[in-house]
This record gives structure tokens, sequence and C-alpha cells, in this order.
């Protein structure tokens, strides 16, 4: 079991690695990074100093090294936007995102699991169809789209919600909604799908047959075995969210890094660009690692570590 | 791998039928898209502009509307599927072809060839792609042929992941290590047998995958990073739309209707598809 | 004319299985633990056991397509080629092939039968190219197999037809030696005369020989030579066919013909019974790995592996106490 930790961790820091190494990489070949990292009107002396401290005139072997160390101090540039280190840029703007990303990915669980365990528990019947369906049209929808149709709706005709900004709970409605359908889907289907599977072995019909009244054969049983893809499936939906949450806040013009990102590369400011690239990989690669992990905590094949 | 089995056809479901529709009818559109547009997407009509669609308070000339410099929106609408779809084909099959090659070669080097590339397939499915996306369009600014590229991307790890997997369980399959020992070489192996055998699978995972692709182009169409004008795509149209919402909703409603149902189509026929060749694919 | 085919010396291969624990070595199987064997030209070997024997495994890395840990393999006079030569491995597939086991996966399902008994002449270049197909209908008859069944999949054919297939596809190029991974054990027992009838007719035809393994010692008996008999990875007797069955002296090799429905109830043996579960080849028992089962067991069979003896000309047998046990007649 220890082994298999430190197999997934050293895999994991070097994912990381290999997304710092692609992106400087990437931004050696866009050009001199004096130019892309820093805004036009920078004082050339402090152009010189960056300089230095990237060691741009040095071979290529000192810039890997350099930037490296860079990047672990937080040194990411200079964003042309507001003449700010892109770092303190781009921070400033994720509380907005992890509120959006986080009340998101909790109303999709709260929804999307038990629909799923709903759907299976009535399977066959029109609450199941119902359900299913309700899935299908959710991670099918352009989430742009359903931003649009619903500030057309409540925004434009009803009055209802406001359709942009972020002040009040209320402007959280829609671009949660925009975003959490698809989530909520998916979830419902998997689940809908784990439960199956597992309701279907021979240990949940023993129980019942023992006389264990269903929703006992269900809670103890059931839902324990169903829990690991889920959990799986989980880690992809947190990916899914942050690629939704780019196109969701410019829809709403939610002041999220999403938002932050998409102008940044209109405005080919690199230096935030990288950034977000760089924050959000190692967010991602961290977060399916700790899914990784629980995955194996929770299924005791693995943990056993023998057949 | 493939399982043996009878010839049985079982029956089609209406709705899988209606989506087999819709999409041939798609495709139609984007092939025969010269002849059916009554105008080209780009011709302007400032007397005509903001015209309503047919049935909503609009007249024959404009079945769908115009937009706001009196482009009609059927052409606008026809122009815009054959480029999104175009683009989504050409995406798909580059993905598919780049994924399939670099999976049947990780699984038939093994060693480090195969780790690196299983490292390269995690990375991409841990990381949303469409933040490389607006990343690499960012580094290397916006050119009708890399955007392409950057679309066909998506996804490759998938054909990599599931190729890989199908290859190495082939190599051990009976008529794969049988044709080996009859001193065939790894080309006939792979191309005659192998392959072949695992098609269906890869064909079921490009329906699979087709809708993000699509879904991808059109976002960052819609973003504006994506298909530049005067070109147009579906995702584009949305955009312009977005600012004329309440006085002109047909704009933006429109094309997100066609969008919204040819992924609808693609996902159904793409499940109904695993499900009938290979319940074992996950997606 | 009888000349040396195949030889293997200190044939072994080992495995090395999944970790269960999380320090230590990793667990190794010793599937073929240093066996020797020869073949002579149209001659048939039988190597029989029980599933676990390591039988499968030797007959393997006889066809080439197993690399032995340790021990060496020489096929008419030369080492087997190397996996990757590949010019050396086709030269050597039109001398030495494999019939398998599992005849459905064997197959290609999406290929005709007849295509894929055409493949082979189109790997090897044999032939000119337009008759290969008839070349491939003229291989389907040899097996005693109709014509029209070269449109036909492999999922649309018997079990026995099958099989004649592989053994059909096998025999295009025209090998001297063709080593049968239970070739008849998944049939039904008619069927099973069908083909191997049609195995002896071509044997005599072409003076092939054949690599036999099997664990029905009733087929074996009906068509070997010789035969090898195989216990845990070990060889523990071989013997020519009569002189085995008659007087068998290793009392694994007792059990497995006592084992056998008599079919002569005159004859009359005090039955040698196999006690205990067969060992796991993870953990095989120290010194003569069939002690624990035997019922003649001594102090030295748990300690010291016995060698190979030879009682008489081409009569082997891996057992301390051969020669001593007392033969019921």
């Amino acid at each position: 079991m220890l082994r298999l930790i430190i197999v997934k961790t050293l895999r994991a820091l070097l994912t990381v690695l290999m997304c710092v190494t692609l992106v400087f990489v990437v931004l050696r070949l866009s050009g001199d990074p004096a130019e892309t990292l820093l805004p036009e009107n920078t004082p050339p002396d402090t152009v010189a100093e960056y300089r230095a401290t990237w060691g741009l005139d040095a071979p290529l072997p000192v810039q890997y090294v350099r930037y490296l160390a860079a990047a672990l101090r937080g040194d990411f540039g200079i964003s042309f936007a507001d003449n700010r280190p892109a770092l303190y840029v781009v921070l400033e703007r994720v509380p907005a995102t992890l509120l959006l990303g986080g009340t998101t990915f909790a109303v999709a669980l709260l929804i999307g699991v038990p629909l799923g365990i709903v759907a299976a528990i009535r399977r066959n019947t029109a609450v199941d169809r119902a359900v299913m369906a309700f899935a299908v049209f959710g991670y099918s929808t352009p989430n742009y789209f359903l931003g649009i149709l619903l500030i057309l709706l409540f925004a434009m005709q009803l009055r209802w919600l406001p359709s942009s900004g972020s002040e009040t709970w209320q402007h959280m409605v829609m671009p949660v909604f925009t975003l959490g359908t698809a989530a909520a889907g998916t979830l419902a289907r998997f689940t809908r799908t784990a439960m199956l599977e597992v309701m279907g072995h021979g240990f949940i019909r023993t129980a019942r047959g023992k006389g264990a009244p269903p929703g006992y054969a269900i809670l103890r049983h059931a839902l324990p075995n169903a829990a690991i893809p889920v959990v799986t499936v989980i880690g992809f939906q947190i990916g899914g969210l942050v690629g939704g949450a780019l196109v969701t806040e410019s829809v709403f013009a939610w002041p999220g890094v999403g938002r932050l990102l998409v102008n940044a590369v209109s405005g080919r400011d690199l230096a935030v660009v990288q950034t977000v690239v760089l924050l959000v990989a190692s967010t991602m690669v961290v977060a399916n690692y700790l899914v990784d992990l629980a995955y194996g905590l929770l299924d005791p094949r693995i943990r056993g570590g023998g057949r | 791998m493939s399982v043996v089995m009878g010839r049985r056809r079982a029956a089609i479901p209406p709705a899988i039928l209606v989506a087999l529709a819709w999409l041939a009818a798609m495709v139609l559109v984007a092939v025969l898209a010269d002849a059916l547009a009554p105008h080209h997407y780009t011709t302007q009509n400032l007397r005509a502009r903001l015209q309503p669609p047919m049935f909503w308070g609009g007249s024959w000339a404009y079945p769908l509307g115009t937009d706001s410099i009196g482009r009609d929106m059927l052409s606008r609408v026809i122009y815009g599927i054959r480029f999104s779809i175009l683009i989504a084909v050409l995406g798909t099959l580059i993905g598919a072809v780049l994924g399939t090659v670099l999976g049947a070669i990780a699984a038939h080097r093994r060693g480090l060839v195969e780790e690196a590339t299983m490292m390269m397939v995690d990375f991409q499915a841990a990381v949303p792609f469409i933040i490389l996306a607006l990343a690499a369009l960012a580094f290397f600014g916006n050119n009708f042929w890399l955007f392409v590229l950057i679309v066909g991307l998506d996804g490759w790890e998938r054909y990599a992941r599931l190729t890989r997997g199908l290859v190495l369980s082939a190599q051990d399959s009976g008529y794969a290590v049988a044709i080996r020992t009859l001193g065939a070489g790894p080309v006939r192996v792979y191309a005659g047998h192998i392959l072949p055998n695992i098609a269906s699978a890869l064909v079921v995972q490009m329906t699979l995958n087709f809708p993000g692709t699509i879904l991808l182009e059109t976002s960052l169409s819609f973003l504006g990073l994506g298909i530049q004008p005067p070109l147009t795509s579906l995702g584009l149209l949305l955009a312009s739309g977005r600012a004329l919402l309440l006085n002109a909703w047909w704009i933006a409603v429109l094309p997100g209707v066609v969008i919204f149902l040819t992924t609808l189509s693609m996902s159904l026929v793409g499940d109904w598809l695993r499900d009938r060749l290979d319940p074992t694919l996950s997606h | 004319m009888t000349g040396v085919l195949l030889e293997a010396t200190g044939l072994t291969r080992n495995f090395t299985a999944r970790r269960t624990t999380l320090f230590g070595p990793r667990p190794v199987v010793h599937a073929v633990d240093g066996g020797d064997l020869a073949l002579a030209v149209g001659e048939t070997l039988g190597l029989v056991g029980e599933s676990g024997s390591g039988k499968s495994t030797v007959g393997r890395m006889l066809a080439g397509i197993l690399p032995p840990s340790a021990g060496k393999v020489r096929f008419e006079g030369r080492p087997l080629a190397d996996c990757r030569d590949m010019a050396a491995r086709r030269a050597q597939a039109r001398r030495l092939q494999l019939v398998f086991q599992d005849t459905l996966g064997a197959l290609n399902p999406r290929l005709t039968v007849g295509r894929q008994v055409r493949e082979v002449l189109d790997i090897h270049a044999i032939g000119p190219e337009a008759g290969r197909d008839t070349a491939a209908v003229a291989a389907l008859a040899q097996v005693g197999l109709d014509g029209d069944l070269f449109h036909r999949f492999p999922h649309e054919i018997s079990g026995g037809q099958r099989q004649r297939v592989v053994i059909a596809r096998a025999l295009v190029c025209e090998p001297v030696l063709l080593v049968c991974d239970e070739p008849v054990s998944a049939l039904d027992v008619s069927v099973q005369a069908q083909v191997i009838a049609v195995l002896q007719a071509l044997q005599a035809a072409r003076g092939l020989a054949y690599l036999f393994i099997s664990h029905d010692l009733r087929v074996v008996r009906q068509v070997c030579d010789r035969i090898a008999v195989m216990y845990l990875g070990r060889i523990v007797e071989q013997a020519p066919r009569d002189v085995l069955f008659a007087a068998p002296r290793h009392p694994y090799t007792r059990a497995l013909i006592d084992a056998v429905p008599v079919d002569d109830l005159r004859r009359r043996r005090p039955r040698l019974r196999l006690s205990g579960e067969p060992p796991s080849p993870l953990a095989p028992p120290a010194g003569c790995r069939f002690h624990p089962r035997c019922a003649h067991a001594v102090t030295r069979c748990t300690v010291e592996a016995p060698l190979p003896r030879a009682l008489a000309p081409g009569h082997v047998v891996s057992c301390h106490l051969a020669g001593d046990l007392a033969q019921a007649a």
C-alpha cells in the first residue's frame, strides 16, 4: 500500500513537471519572454533585471532551471492589463471561481447522485426514463447556449434574476444552473449504472433473501460498492467543471479565473495565460491524485495488494 | 477480442432513428451548402435588418430572419453548419489517427515508450482541454489550420488509451500469436489482423468523442477565439446574437438549437452503438 | 531413417508473479524446471501431465514462441531462431509449426477459413499468386474438409472442422515438426477419432514428426511412439509407449495409468491412488516434487530432487526408488 502511494505521488509530481516543461518550451517558441511576459511600457532597466533573473541570455538549460526556480517563487511575469505580477492578478480571481465551482459541484452532487439512485431503484419506469432524459439533455446542451437561454428567460423576459456580476446570491443562480446541469446529468447516469451493476450482484439478492428490508440492502451493501466508480467519475467532473467554468463565467460576466483567461488570450497577455495554465494543471493533477488515492482506499481489492 | 455473434438484428429504437436522420441531414447540409443557401453568408442588405423568422412576423424572403446588418440567417446557419461539421469531422479524424497510432506504438514497443506515452495520456486527461487549447491559441496566435489541429487534439488520449488496451489484449489473443507463429511480420499482424478487429471499438469512440469536439469548436468560436470572421461557425453566430438577445432572439437561439440537436443526436447514437457493439467501453 | 530432429536440454522457464507482500522478493513460478527431451524424424512424442504441469509451456518453448529462461533447444542441428530475427523466424516457421488448443481463438473471427489458410501462402510466397486459393482448397482437402468450407467463417463451422482447419493452416508451409497442444481435448470423443485419423494419415504421407501434448492418456496411447510424463514442471518419466503402459516405473505415471478406466478387465493391478491436493507451482515441495502425494516416499525424497536415470535404453525415470518398487504383475 505504501509503495502504491509513493508510486502515485511520483507520477503526479512527474506530470506536473512535464506540464511546466511544456509551458516553458511553448513560451520560448512564441517569442522573447522579455517581450511576451512584460508589458510594453516597462522601463528598460526593469526589463534588464528580468532578463537577468530569468537568465534569458544564458544557454537554454540554465534558462530552464531559472524558469523552474521562478515558477516556484511565483514569478510568472507581469500582466499587460494592469502592470501587476501575473500571479496576483490570477490569485485574486480564484475565490470567485472557487465559489462558483464549489457551489456547482455541491449542487450537482446533491442533485445528480440521488437522482441516479432513484432511477436505479425504479428502473425501467417512467421515473427512470425521465431522469435519464434529463441526464442526456443535461450533458448534450452546450452550456453557453443554456446560459443564454436562461438569461433570455429569467433576466430579460421575467426580470427575476440579474444577468451579470456576482454581488448577491441571485447572481449565482443562473451560472450555477448552467454549469451544473451537465455535471448533474453525468453523475445521475453514472450513479444509476453503478448502482444497477451492484444491485445485480449475488450478495445483494442474498441480503434481500435473508429478509432484509430493501432500504437496508441498498444503504449497507449497494451504495458503498457503487461508490467506487462514482468517486472516479467525480474526479472527471472536476475537470469538466473547470472547463465549463471558462465559458460560463464569460456568459455571465462572472469575475473568475475563467473569464480572466479568455480576456488574457484575446489580449495575448501570456504572463497571465501561463499562470492560469500552470495553476489549473497542477490543481487538476493534485485532484486526480487524491481521487486516485481515495479509489485505492475504497476498493479493498486494491488495498489488499494481492489477488 | 470481439465477441463472435450470430447475425441478429435488433430493432432500432425510434429516438435513434430520428437522431440518425438529423445527423444525416446535417451532413447533407454541410456538403450541399452552396446549393442550399439562398444567399452567401456575408451578403448584407441593410434595408432588411433584424427581420424575424418566417412564422414570427417575417417573410419568405428570409425564412429564418436576418441579423443586424441584414445577412440572411438561413444562409448563415447553413454555412455555419458546414464549417462546424467540417472542423468537427477533420478534428475527430486527426485525433483518432494520432491517438490510435500512438496507442498502437505504445502497445507494440512496451517499456519506456509506453510509459512516456501513458504519462502524456494521463496529463492530457487530467487537464481540461479547453484550457490547453486557449493557451495554445494565445501562444501561437490563431490561424485556421492551427485551430483545426487544436480541435483535433481534443480527446486523442482516449483513442490512445483505448487502442493500447485493445492491442495489448489482441497481441495475446490466439489469432495474433497464431499468425506470428506462422511467420507473419508485425505490419501484417497489426494492419491485417489486429486493427480490423478493434476498428468497431474505435468507431464507437469516435462517435462518443464527436459531441465534445463540436462543443469545443463552438465554445471557442463563441468566445471569439475560434473561427474568425469573415468565416462563420455556429458558435460565432451565437455570440453575435448575444447582444441583441432581447430584440432579435433568433440570431442566437437558432444556431444554438442546431448545435444542441446535433450534439444530442450524436450522444444518443454513440451510446446506442456502444451498447450494441461493446458494452465494456467507457466514455 | 531416424535422426534427431529436436533436442532440448535443461529446459527451464520461470514466470514472475504479482507481488502479494510489500517487501521481499517477488514470487517466482517455476513453470518448467530443467527438462531434457529429444524427438526423432517422423516420430510422435507424447507429453502428458495434469494442468499446471508445464507441458504447454514446454510446447511453446519448443515451438520457438516462448524463450526459455535457461537451457537450450536445437532444431535440425541449429539453435531456435531468436524472437526478434524476423527472417530467421520466417524460415523456421516453414519447418516447425504449432497447432493450438483454442481453435476459435487461433483463427481471426473476421476472415474466412480459406483466406486464413491462403494467407500462410502469401506470407511465405509459396507458389504463384494466382494459384494460391486453389492450393488452400487442396490443403483443406488434405485434412478431409470440403472445398466449400473455404468461404465459411470460423464460428460457422464445428469444433472438429476448426481443428482440422488449424492443422491444414499449419501444414501449408510443409513443416517437418508439428507441436500439437491439446489438439483434441475440446472435441467430442467421436470427433476426436476423426482428427486423430487425419493426423496419422498426414504423418504417414509426409513423414511428419509430432510433439503431442495432452492430459488424456487414452488419446496419447493411440497416437504416440514415445511418451514423456510431466509433473509440476519436471519430466518424471520417458519411455516408449508400450513400455510405459506395461511397466511404468514412476509412482505418478503408475497413478495416472491406473486412473484410466480399464477396458481390459483381465488385467488387475493394485490401484495406486494419489493422495492430497496438487500443490501450487508458486511453492513447489522441496526434493522430489511428487513426494507429498507419493505413497512410497522416504526421507531422501523430501530433500533431494531425483535426477533422471536410464533404467533401460530409452526408458528414463526421475525417482529415487525406481527399479526397487515391486512391480505387481
